[in-house]
């Protein structure tokens, strides 16, 4: 009997020993503090040099005022550092040199990627960051025909906010003009790793350039000095390959949306009539399908798009019309905007088979998809050939189901 | 210690949940470059195949209801033989803990606990395994059954949130784009890496009351673990695509990392991981307490406690030293593609002829 | 030492000596425990003399020798003052011995028989023969009446009933349910209880345990309906008790509760006969002692802890949503603080930005780390609670509210902590008092230290090892025999019906079968489902 105590109690303190050495130290615990929050990254390639700059963007968690309790919303200017170095993580640890604070990416959400950086080190950044578990690849990737440099020294003047929140927003809201859409990084690399199916990123531009220094500069390490512009997204970048291909502006970027089926939410414009008269209607678009169909026509391929699209009127004619808006006349409007929704596909084909060259609606996706044997012996190959060549069918069909608030417009008298 | 203890229907149901579902959450990206898109119906298929196992098994522990699979061996052909097989199956025990809880060490060391040396973490995991295994096999399956249940509710809870965004069903069709021996590889290579079931399953077949009479039990928890599994594989290669779903390292987490809810929830992977913690806790359990059984039959029925202290210890020596998730992640596959399903055949193959040996010795039918 | 201890043996052989030195009763000091094989005496003031001896002259022992039968027969009564009703001994006793005349043609021998059948008015009498029976029975309020050249006596009943009339319970309150509670009177207490179950099926078994407090305890079940192998098991424990004083059922119950200690509570103490019944009804076993107005319900399960009587007054929507808020209550209580440190330092990413920033603008300026806050916060907390139970009535509350808002509000300002972990630290003490029972705040406070502890070395790794540490004692606490978590592990579909939720009583016709060992049909079929 006494034995067993004996052991029960020696097990114990061993057990006891063993927990509590590793109270001790607390390895991972890092206090609100200490962390600096990573809002936004930008990543600049110079050709000349052989050098990335990277730009952080982060917003200090310590606002030292002498009041704790109030909140004071004002003074939450971020910092915009810039490095540059040969690599990126090169340029990461100048970075850490001149920041007294941990970096925490949990907060992350805008990645910055230039037009230089876009064209020859897409690659390697993209793996980068696709294996840093630090990094959420639930974060918006952008693209700039300038520096990401210059985007995340742009504060928007009319409410004081950061670059990277900025970008956040637009981002979140661009559906309402249809010109773009938001891709997160993990869309991006699935872009880019779906064989049939080139890669497209939204496109961000400023009205800022050349961010002087504040305080000078250390060894290319730079504090950016923010300046008042303004941001906007538009268009989108187009890839082929890991390499940026080309620019697509903002009647050829909803033209991809129609095709790809992303949430449009915007307003549509009928083409003028052809008697010169000027007259347009408005629409508010609603809701937006695409279906993309294969066929093989003498054993190449032909790809049917229907589109339907659901909206509502917001203008009618304004000249000699105050009779009721019957089906008949519904039916009239239906077809002019389709009209100009099949226009806008046509630009964005146009741009994407014959300047770029690049599948970007996933054509190919959908032949793998279909025909899969046929893919993998001979079309993924040749795909780039044939691609520029493939003869498109676009059907739109538009539903009016309702025209606003009245059915009929005033006539002035 | 008393043997005759009965587990409950629930909590051999839960038991095969936890005991197929091991290694593979780490390692079923092994089988998506063969399979492709199919990969989650090869599992489904390959987690059925088991099937014939367990009831072969289910059907030897009719015969001698008080003890283990290797207690016939030991019975029939003699002792020499089962101490050498009893070695060879603490030696694969031992690999599959090591395995486990260096990769889910690792995980952690990279989604979370970047600083924490492994030893400790390894040190606590077999802490509370070894305080678990100490009380009697009753506890252990009553806290196998609750633990189960808390890990699929918070497994399946996260994924919740992703619908319907974040589903594409244009990655799932078409579901058979590989050839059929890639459909094939996938499968085998479940079967392989799942009979860890079998492991625990020969350890605690004198508690199941009257096994084969019960052989629904065990077989409606492979089913379902069969179907929660490729649903869960399934899930994962809708939300990624299947080409980015074969490079990821930590299956689940990785896409639950995804999933956001407008911009104020994220980071629903740390509920992913507690998931991983249980099912990592629940094979250490296990294979400490087959470990322990094992040595009890080698050793004799003295010091059992410190029997145990030694099964723990022997566990965690291998984990501590084998640093590195990727070479944990490809002995691994190495032992679900060529080691364990021999081992186990070989087993009930010798169990059998034991059986047929005591039947002539004894001259009667055993019921 | 040596020379106190041959002090000592001098003494206790002084007495030893004087005890041996003289046979005479009167002239030794008897200790009353020394009275147990002892005889009643022949003559009266043999045994009033022997009383005397026993009880000193202090205690209020009453004793006086009667003639009754117009001299024919002598008879002394004694009696306690403090614990007799001094007007029932005057009316129902004295006075009928004294005015009987003596027609009846009588036989000393009969004396006693005759006294008790025609005399005495009160029917609450034994005869007895041991002193031992005697010294007892006049220490619990009896009055002897001593008969003389007989070696018997009469023990009749006349307690003085003063014990405080019945209130509502203060500890456990219900807004439905009815409102008397138990009192300090044991037999009051079972008659509050038969009252509500009057059949023949529910048994009680009386015991005495104590050395110097003879405390009476009381087992009741129903025989036809709770496992008899539990009602032996309690019935040997309770018999095996050696102790020399109990104050109050808590301290019974744990002397009879299984080992090893847990921090659950392993029975369930209540104030509310309502409450004992139903229980009673389900399978359960009660444990009742004098002097204490708590009831003892055994065995317990962890689920038990969420049940209330109001429960069973309501529609079963809302007692079902309350019950699920209760133990929602629980987990708050214990897990919510622990969550908050492994979110503030260690998984940082799950928190939403917005919160994020002003979780860091509160901890601007704040000397201590996050872990050494909430810790150092939830032990002020529970001192407070501690402090506000011990004062008096009104000043308890103010000096309750006044603590609150002064060591929140101001150690906020002063700079001392932040904001937030004031708020957590709040929510997560009111949720403990939320859950029903007062025994489960105190467990559900320790599990919270457990877990602030786990998550403040490991995170969230931590926090689910602590989850999974106390899922292991859970799952292996036994109470009386029973597993702790009844209704889960092992799981009982019809038990289950009953636990986090209530389900009317139509779809709840079978009793919990782990307790009961034959009759599991509660309600017929003629319960209307709805």
């Amino acid at each position: 009997m006494i034995k067993k105590s004996y052991t029960k109690l020696i097990a114990a303190l061993t057990v006891c020993t063993l927990l509590l050495s590793t109270l001790t130290s607390c390895w991972d615990y890092i206090e609100y503090e200490e962390l600096a929050q990573i809002i936004a990254i930008g990543i600049d390639y110079d050709k000349q040099t052989d050098n990335i700059v990277m730009t952080l963007q982060f917003i200090p968690t310590a606002s030292s005022s002498g009041n704790s309790g109030s909140e004071q919303k004002s003074g939450k200017k971020g910092l915009v550092h810039s490095a540059s170095d040969s690599t990126l993580y090169g340029a990461l640890a100048e970075l850490q040199q001149i920041v007294d604070k941990n970096f925490f990416y949990g907060y992350f959400k805008v990645l910055v990627i230039g037009k230089d950086a876009a064209q020859n080190i897409l690659e390697p950044m993209m793996d980068l960051h696709d294996r840093t578990p630090a990094i959420r690849s639930s974060s918006y990737i952008v693209f700039t025909p300038g520096k990401a440099e210059d985007i995340l020294s742009t504060i928007d003047s009319s409410h004081s906010e950061i670059a990277g929140n900025t970008l956040a927003n637009l981002l979140d809201t661009v559906s309402t003009t249809g010109s773009s859409f938001p891709v997160t990084m993990q869309q991006f690399l699935e872009m880019l790793s779906i064989s049939g199916l080139e890669a497209v990123g939204p496109s961000a531009y400023t009205n800022v350039e050349n961010v002087e220094a504040k305080g000078g500069t250390i060894d290319h390490i730079r504090v950016n000095e923010q300046k008042e512009g303004k941001l906007m997204v538009s268009g989108l970048a187009a890839f082929k390959g890991g390499r940026l291909a080309g620019w697509l502006n903002d009647e050829e970027g909803m033209g991809v949306g129609w095709v790809l089926g992303k949430k449009i939410k915007a307003y549509k414009i009928t083409q003028p009539k052809e008697d010169g008269k000027k007259e347009e209607a408005y629409f508010r678009i609603s809701s937006s399908k695409s279906k993309i169909k294969i066929k093989l026509v003498n054993a190449m391929p032909s790809v049917d798009i229907n589109i339907k699209i659901s909206c509502a009127l917001r203008k009618y004619y304004t000249e000699n019309n105050s009779e009721f808006i019957d089906s008949k006349v519904i039916k009239e409007l239906e077809e002019e905007l389709s009209k100009s929704i099949k226009s806008d596909i046509e630009a964005a084909l146009k741009k994407a088979q014959k300047d770029l060259q690049s599948d970007i609606f996933g054509f190919g996706f959908e032949f793998y998809r279909k025909y899969t044997g046929l893919w993998k012996e001979r079309f993924e190959k040749e795909w780039d050939e044939i691609f520029p060549n493939i003869p498109v069918n676009i059907n739109v069909a538009v539903k009016i189901p309702n025209t606003g608030t009245n059915i009929r417009s005033i006539s002035v008298k | 210690m008393p043997q005759n203890v009965k587990l409950t229907r629930e909590q051999i149901y839960f038991f095969t949940y936890l005991g197929i579902i091991g290694n593979i959450v780490y390692t079923h990206t092994w089988i998506d470059n063969d399979a492709n898109r199919s990969a989650w119906v090869a599992t489904f298929i390959g987690i059925l195949l088991l099937i014939p196992f367990v009831l072969w098994t289910l059907y030897l522990g009719k015969f001698s209801p008080e003890s283990t699979i290797f207690d016939i061996i030991r019975d029939s052909i003699g002792k020499f033989p089962s101490c050498i097989l009893c070695f060879i199956f603490i030696a694969i025990n031992i690999c599959v803990a090591a395995t486990q809880l260096t990769m889910f060490t690792e995980m952690l060391k990279v989604f979370v606990l970047q600083n924490t040396p492994p030893i400790v973490i390894i040190a606590i995991m077999i802490i509370i395994a070894f305080i678990v295994v100490n009380s009697d096999i009753t506890v252990i399956g009553r806290l196998v059954e609750i633990l189960t249940v808390i890990a699929l509710l918070n497994y399946f809870s996260s994924f919740a949130f992703a619908f319907p965004k974040m589903i594409n069903i244009k990655y799932i069709f078409p579901i058979f784009d590989t050839s059929l021996l890639g459909v094939i590889n996938g499968i085998a290579f479940t079967t392989g890496t799942t009979s860890e079931l079998l492991l625990i399953l020969m350890m605690i077949v004198c508690n199941i009351p009257e096994p084969f009479k019960h052989r629904n039990w065990v077989i409606s928890g492979i089913f379902s673990s069969a179907v929660v599994f490729s649903l869960a594989i399934l899930i994962i290669m809708a939300m990624l695509s299947p080409e980015l779903a074969k490079r990821i390292a930590f299956g689940g987490v990785n896409s639950a990392r995804l999933i956001t809810l407008g911009s104020s929830i994220t980071g629903l992977e740390i509920f992913v991981i507690g998931t991983y913690q249980i099912i990592a806790l629940g094979k250490t359990i296990m294979s400490m307490y087959c470990c322990w059984i094992s040595f009890k039959r080698i050793f004799g029925e003295r010091k059992t406690r410190l029997q145990l202290a030694l099964a723990a210890l022997v566990l965690a020596i291998p984990s501590i030293l084998l640093k590195s998730y990727n070479s944990s992640y490809f002995i691994a596959v190495f032992l679900g593609r060529f080691i364990i399903l021999p081992f186990l055949i070989s087993v009930l193959i010798l169990a059998s002829i034991g059986i047929k040996i005591m039947k002539k010795k004894k001259g009667c039918v055993l019921k | 030492m040596k020379k106190y201890e041959k002090q000592a043996f001098k003494l206790t052989n002084k007495k030893a000596a004087k005890k041996s030195e003289s046979n005479d009763i009167n002239s030794n000091p008897v200790r009353p425990s020394e009275a147990q094989n002892r005889k009643i005496f022949t003559t009266i003031d043999d045994n009033f003399g022997f009383l005397t001896s026993i009880f000193g002259e202090s205690i209020g022992l009453t004793q006086t020798k009667y003639e009754i039968l117009e001299g024919k027969a002598q008879v002394g009564i004694s009696y306690m003052q403090n614990n007799v009703d001094k007007n029932m001994i005057s009316s129902y006793i004295v006075k009928p011995i004294i005015e009987c005349t003596g027609d009846y043609l009588i036989d000393t021998s009969n004396l006693s028989v005759l006294i008790q059948s025609k005399l005495i008015h009160i029917p609450d009498v034994k005869r007895s023969t041991e002193m031992k029976q005697v010294v007892t029975a006049l220490l619990e309020g009896y009055a002897i009446i001593f008969l003389q050249d007989m070696n018997e006596a009469l023990l009749v009943g006349c307690k003085k009933a003063d014990f405080r009339a019945v209130e509502a319970p203060n500890n456990e309150v219900t807004v439905l349910a009815s409102m008397d509670s138990f009192t300090e009177d044991l037999e009051a207490n079972c008659s509050m209880i038969s009252r509500r179950l009057p059949t023949p099926d529910l048994h009680f078994e009386e015991y005495t345990v104590g050395r110097l407090s003879n405390t009476r305890v009381k087992l009741l079940w129903f025989d036809s309906i709770s496992n008899l192998k539990v009602v032996e098991e309690i019935r040997k424990r309770i018999q095996s008790i050696d102790i020399d004083n109990i104050d109050g059922i808590g301290e019974l119950a744990e002397l009879i509760v299984e080992k090893p200690l847990s921090i659950f509570p392993k029975y369930r103490q209540t104030q509310r006969p309502d409450f004992v019944a139903r229980n009673l009804t389900k399978g359960y076993i009660a444990i009742l002692c004098s002097n204490s107005p708590f009831a003892l319900i055994a065995p317990m399960f962890f689920i038990d802890n969420f049940k209330t009587m109001d429960d069973y007054s309501e529609n079963f929507f809302i007692s079902s949503f309350l019950r699920l808020v209760r133990v929602l209550a629980f987990f708050l209580s214990t897990s919510l603080s622990g969550l908050y440190v492994s979110f503030v330092t260690y998984n940082q990413a799950i928190v939403p930005s917005t919160l994020a920033i002003n979780i860091a603008t509160g901890r601007d300026g704040v000397p201590l780390p996050t872990i050494i806050e909430v810790l150092s916060l939830s032990l002020i907390i529970s001192i407070i609670r501690e402090a506000s139970l011990r004062l008096p009535g009104s000043v308890g509350y103010f000096i309750g509210s006044l603590a609150a808002v002064v060591i929140g509000q101001s150690a906020v300002t002063a700079g001392y902590v932040s904001a937030s972990v004031i708020i957590v630290i709040a929510v997560s003490a009111i949720s403990s008092y939320a859950i029903s029972t007062t025994t489960m705040v105190y467990p559900a406070r320790l599990i919270n230290y457990f877990m602030i502890l786990m998550a403040g070395t490991f995170g969230m790794f931590g926090l689910i090892n602590g989850l999974i540490l106390v899922t292991w004692h859970l799952v292996s606490v036994r109470s009386f025999g029973m597993p702790y978590m009844y209704p889960l592990i092992p799981f009982d579909k019809e038990a289950v019906k009953d636990s986090f939720i209530r389900a009317p009583q139509a779809y709840t016709k079978i009793r919990p079968s782990i307790l009961v060992h034959d009759n599991t049909v509660k309600t017929g079929n003629n319960t209307k489902k709805n």
